[in-house]
């Protein structure tokens, strides 16, 4: 026992005694107690025979949110299993998901609200009550909504998916500012899926197993694999997340006989599985895709079984494709002014590329023969750069002309088909009242949407907001530029960050801290920044107000994955709320409370605590909608409801017949899925999978019900002309306005394209001439990885720290005993506290190198370097030289480095020799039609420190 | 018989020291703690008490802000703290919720009581001194036997529950702050839970106790 030197001459009478020598003292004295209170015999057997339970919940140390089974003992969770009940995991349960304890019970999450009490990054505060914290929010939130009206204030709710609350809570009180970590992940990824299908996501259809009506009538589990080709380009699912079971149905499907093929310019996780790495160079996967295209185009020979590539039927449920295939081919005699070949040749994508020719051709050829197949691609790869739309709309009109869209084994755009939730929950309603505002001296009114900063500013086309471009808009403003509130200016002063952390992952980290920091004489520009969370992300050194969130374990919501068809679990208390944290729930009800008791009239009771008195009929609300899908298909799920109708209700009550059908709605309305319900089914809902379900519709959201390949276009509908497709709205709006977007002014655009359309991606000085003068003295493309954390929100759980992952988490750490660092009254200040670590004990980011190109430059791997960009930006860390990257390129985590909050434990020791590739980003340069930073589009040189 | 007015003086700093390790600091509280004297114990203890009153002496509000300020940093957060308040985080690998807090509670329901705040973890610094409060306001209020086993139970919860991280977390509070409260608090808790257990060892082998 680890106790003091004794003073050993004390004698029983010695001890102290204390006594309240004052009137004063003795009546403090009775204001002392113990801290508890006595509970009843009964009560303590209770608590202390309370057996071992298991709760079905589901994960959110990543976006994948897999269904989980999670032991509690005397109130406390000790294990961590996957549900076996839920498809998207089947029972196993990742890296992450396996030390979510670490996260829950960690001692660094906050625990408590806190008022900042230094400078804006200075990371000191107070702690105060959810009182307290609260007037202070509601307070400011009322004078700002009435000097500068409501939709100056923006809510990010973050990278965590169950944010219904928040966007209720928001919605209501008047801004059509609620977004979501979507803006700044992958928008170009889900261009061609949003565009063609009113979808957003292509995945294989590798989801095993999938619950399958038999001809016999019963419901059965399909266990088998058809896919025959898998490719995916610039994705990783064994290390990415959000699509958990395709590390698991790609392994499957490999074993059943699919070829899997990795386009990526690093050896990932998933090219370990590949029967074919193709180290592409970055930014160019458009390239390649559009020389595939026109090899089939080319090449496609109707009867000759072997050159059979194009499966003609998708003509019937499509629309605009010789418009399409026009505007390709408009292409193909043009010359590229770098290589001078013909755009889309093979000769043309093999210099891009660096990929040979008759490699791109094999590819082309292998694609097009194999049928079932999928094409797919991720999030670091296309989702990252700035043309990445187009490699997105190929990519898609390659799965549909081929005929692998919605076939056994082909590829499924599970946007469509997953289930809904949300419904009224997510306060659409609210942001259709009307307001008005004085623009240019007259008074104008609209809808509270119509003030949107981005759908009205400078990315109508956006429809997941611009959170990249949030800097700027905080420095210089908002300016509407379409729509009835067009000329009307206001600043943003307000700024609610929930399980986000921008500072870091949401573009250049420099603007990003200028932009909180501003100031407009002694008043920060942005006058109020709350930061809710769990665990203290940088961009919450930057708050004025910190609430604590309940971690996952402790709070209720609905999950969001993806799978090939309907299935949803429920998120269910595991533990009580520790510390004094509450649910997205309680907050919401909280903070609506104190904004209705001081006076904001746009806050009722009759929407709020009367509406959902619990936190489950909040819930039970959002679940109203699901499925919500169209009943389609075949095999058809319900052969007794009819064709494409709306799906809702329970699984057992659709399969027993206890639904009512209004035809004039066309909904087969059964019980609604409730919390109770869930809780009944081992926390999930699971609806019979179908293939085939664009035929006649289905569920496809395009205007016309059909694939589209033309994005604006006109119909005549009862004798009127109607204008339809994706693109339509916003090119309306520009007409109207007669202005340009700027950022796709920058293209030569006079509005958005009605079918295909190419430009080159930025930074890349083998596809963009406005670079090639950068080739020489920037010879390296820098990209981006995952590693086993969830972006930059998990870096605190220890042992995710310990866990190399693809040359890019790699334990080269050197002997340090580490200095803990809290903030202190002078910022971060070591602690005295010294920890020892043990070289290459300890997992830090570093930089993956081409082994050949590190010897050039008299590197060995462990050597600190520095990366800098034309525009002078640095970042530095240590070189990996490896083999499983293609030279020229190099490749770093996302929130893997660089990371300056002390709530992150050793990561944070190792900020110094750690890169953070948005040191790096350029901070003006944004995808010109959904403004996603461009992560991916960046050049440096190294320089060895 | 164990003399009363002992008994009496562990119930009161006991749960004094609790209140104090409760956040927030209150000024009547530290106003009180003025107002104590401590008659008797070792030097040390008594000078550390001494620094300790000194500390607080003519509190003001603002004092009281700045001293949970500090107290927010040293033990609440957000994010990294030098001194977590908690058992675990000592005894079980920087984790809360560890053994050490299981066994804490399991102690709490064994006689029957419950932390009033039950959202704090258990093995809390505030909560394991009012649970040897509670104990202590037990021995007061019984006689003989009974009297005897709570005072076991006391020295048992010393030793094997709070002793154990007590040291290092004080330590850590002391060597991080330059409020001269907080440095005073470590160090008077230290010694004052050190002093109660050599007396708790003294009279339980005592020979007057061991004929009861």
């Amino acid at each position: 026992m680890n106790t003091p030197n004794k003073e050993k001459t004390i004698s029983r009478r010695d001890f102290l005694k204390l006594s309240g020598a004052s009137v004063v003292g003795l009546a403090a004295l009775g204001n002392l107690d113990t801290g508890f209170k006595k509970i009843s015999r009964a009560e303590s057997r209770k608590a202390l025979q309370e057996n071992v339970k298991y709760v079905y919940t589901s994960c959110v140390m990543c976006p994948a949110e897999c269904g989980l089974k999670v032991k509690v003992e005397n109130g406390i969770a000790s294990a961590i299993y996957g549900n076996v009940y839920g498809p998207m995991n089947s029972n196993g349960v990742c890296a992450k998901g396996a030390s979510g304890l670490q996260m829950a019970y960690n001692a660094n999450r906050i625990k408590y609200p806190m008022i900042r009490v230094g400078n804006r990054g200075e990371g000191k505060y107070k702690r105060v009550s959810w009182d307290e914290a609260l007037d202070y929010i509601a307070d400011k939130l009322l004078a700002l909504k009435k000097k500068y009206g409501a939709e100056s204030v923006i809510l990010d709710a973050g990278d965590v998916t169950d944010r219904d609350p928040y966007w209720y809570l928001f919605r209501a009180f008047g801004t059509p500012h609620v977004t979501e970590h979507g803006a700044i992940c992958d928008t170009p990824r889900r261009h061609g899926p949003k565009l063609m299908f009113g979808g957003k996501r292509v995945e294989p259809d590798v989801m095993r197993p999938v619950l399958v009506r038999r001809p016999d009538g019963s419901l059965k589990n399909d266990y088998s694999y058809q896919t025959k080709l898998i490719i995916y380009a610039g994705w990783n699912p064994f290390t990415a997340t959000r699509i958990n079971y395709e590390s698991r149905g790609t392994v499957e499907a490999k074993l059943a006989g699919a070829k899997i093929i990795v386009i990526d310019p690093a050896f990932s996780n998933t090219a370990t599985k590949a029967d074919q790495w193709i180290p592409i160079r970055p930014g160019t996967d458009p390239d390649l895709f559009a020389a595939i295209l026109r090899y089939i185009l080319e090449n496609n020979n109707n009867d000759d079984p072997f050159r059979r590539y194009i499966d003609w039927s998708f003509l019937d449920y499509s629309q605009g494709w010789d418009e399409f295939e026009a505007s390709f081919k408009s292409w193909w005699n043009k010359k590229d002014p770098i290589n001078g070949f013909n755009y889309f040749t093979l000769d043309w994508a093999a210099n891009r590329t660096g990929i040979t020719a008759e490699k791109i051709a094999e590819l082309a050829h292998t694609f097009g023969i194999t049928k079932p197949a999928a094409l797919v691609w991720g999030m670091n790869g296309i989702g990252h750069h700035y043309n990445g739309y187009i490699a997105s709309i190929i990519g898609t009109a390659l799965n549909v002309i081929t005929g692998n869209m919605e076939v056994p084994g082909g590829a499924i755009d599970t946007e469509l088909v997953k289930s809904d939730k949300g419904g009224n929950v997510k306060g659409e309603a609210f942001i259709k009242n009307e307001v008005t505002r004085k623009v240019n001296g007259q008074d104008v009114t609209g809808k509270i949407e119509e003030l949107h900063m981005d759908y009205y500013g400078d990315w109508p086309a956006a429809w997941d907001d611009v959170v990249g471009d949030y800097p700027r808009r905080f420095l210089e403003g908002v300016t509407l530029r379409y729509g009835p509130f067009r000329g009307y200016k206001y600043p943003i002063k307000a700024f609610f960050i929930r399980t986000g952390n921008p500072v870091i992952t949401g573009s250049n980290t420099q603007k990003w801290i200028d932009a909180l920091t501003a100031k407009d004489g002694d008043e920060y520009r942005v006058e109020l920044v709350v930061n809710i969370d769990t665990p203290l992300l940088e961009t919450g050194l930057y708050a004025d107000v910190i609430l604590p969130e309940a971690s996952y374990l402790e709070r209720m919501s609905l999950s969001d994955i993806y799978p090939s068809h309907q299935v949803i679990y429920l998120r269910d208390f595991v533990i009580d709320k520790l510390h004094e944290s509450k649910t997205q729930y309680d907050i919401m009800i909280a903070l609506a409370k104190k904004l209705h008791e001081k006076g904001d009239p746009d806050i009722k009771p009759e929407d709020f605590w009367e509406k959902f008195p619990t936190e489950e009929d909040f819930w039970n609300e959002a679940l109203k909608v699901a499925p919500g899908r169209a009943h389609a298909g075949e095999p058809l799920p319900y052969p007794k409801y009819p064709v494409n109708y709306k799906l809702i209700g329970t699984p057992d009550s659709l399969e027993s017949g206890n639904v009512k059908i209004d035809d004039d709605k066309k909904v087969v309305q059964g019980e609604y899925v409730t919390v109770k319900w869930l809780r009944e089914h081992n926390g999930v809902a699971i609806w019979p999978m179908s293939w085939h379900r664009f035929n006649n519709g289905g569920v496809l959201k395009t205007a016309s019900k059909k694939v589209e390949f033309v994005w604006d276009y006109e119909v005549e509908k009862d004798g009127e002309k109607k204008r339809q497709g994706q693109y339509s709205k916003y090119n309306k709006l520009i007409e109207d306005a007669g202005e340009t977007p700027f950022a796709i002014a920058e293209l030569g655009w006079k509005e958005y394209p009605a079918t295909f359309y190419w430009f080159e991606t930025v930074w890349n000085p083998y596809t963009n001439p406005a670079y090639t003068k950068y080739r020489d003295e920037y010879p390296f493309q820098v990209i981006w990885g995952r590693v086993h954390h969830a972006m930059s929100g998990t870096q605190l759980v220890d042992w995710l720290g310990r866990i190399p992952t693809e040359d890019l988490w790699a334990p080269l750490n050197d002997e340090r005993v580490v200095s803990e660092v809290i903030i202190g009254p002078n910022g971060p200040t070591p602690s005295g506290r010294k920890v020892h670590l043990a070289k290459s004990s300890w997992c830090i980011g570093v930089i993956q190198m081409n082994a050949a190109d590190g010897r050039k430059l008299g590197l060995k791997t462990g050597d600190l370097v520095e990366l800098e960009t034309p525009q002078g930006f640095k970042t530095r860390g240590k070189v990996n030289l490896v083999e499983t990257i293609r030279p020229g390129a190099l490749r770093m985590a996302m929130g893997a480095g660089g990371r300056f909050s002390p709530g992150l434990g050793l990561t944070y020791d190792f900020r110094d020799e750690t890169p953070n590739g948005n040191d790096l980003t350029d901070p003006d340069k944004h995808s010109p039609i959904m403004g996603m930073p461009a992560y991916a589009d960046i050049l440096v040189k190294v320089k060895k420190l | 018989m164990i003399d009363r007015e002992i008994l009496e003086a562990r119930f009161n700093v006991y749960r004094l020291l609790s209140t104090v390790y409760r956040y927030p600091l209150q000024s009547e509280v530290l106003t009180a703690l003025t107002n104590f004297e401590l008659m008797e114990g070792t030097q040390s203890l008594l000078e550390s008490f001494r620094e300790l009153k000194l500390s607080v002496k003519g509190i003001k509000e603002t004092m009281v802000e700045n001293l949970n300020i500090e107290m927010t940093r040293l033990m609440e957060g957000p994010g990294l703290t030098p001194a977590p308040p908690f058992a675990s985080y000592y005894l079980n690998g920087k984790q809360l919720m560890g053994t050490a807090a299981q066994t804490a509670r399991q102690t709490y329901l064994k006689w029957q009581v419950a932390p009033k705040n039950d959202s704090i973890p258990p093995d809390h610094i505030s909560l394991e001194l009012g649970f040897l409060a509670f104990l202590a306001k037990q021995a007061l209020d019984t006689l003989d036997i009974q009297q005897v086993e709570i005072l076991h139970a006391s020295h048992l919860f010393l030793k094997e529950q709070l002793l154990p991280w007590l040291v290092q977390f004080c330590s850590c509070i002391a060597s991080n702050t330059a409020e001269s409260f907080f440095t005073a608090l470590s160090r008077f808790t230290i010694l004052c839970t050190q002093a109660d257990y050599d007396w708790l060892e003294d009279i339980l082998s005592s020979e007057k106790v061991q004929e009861i």
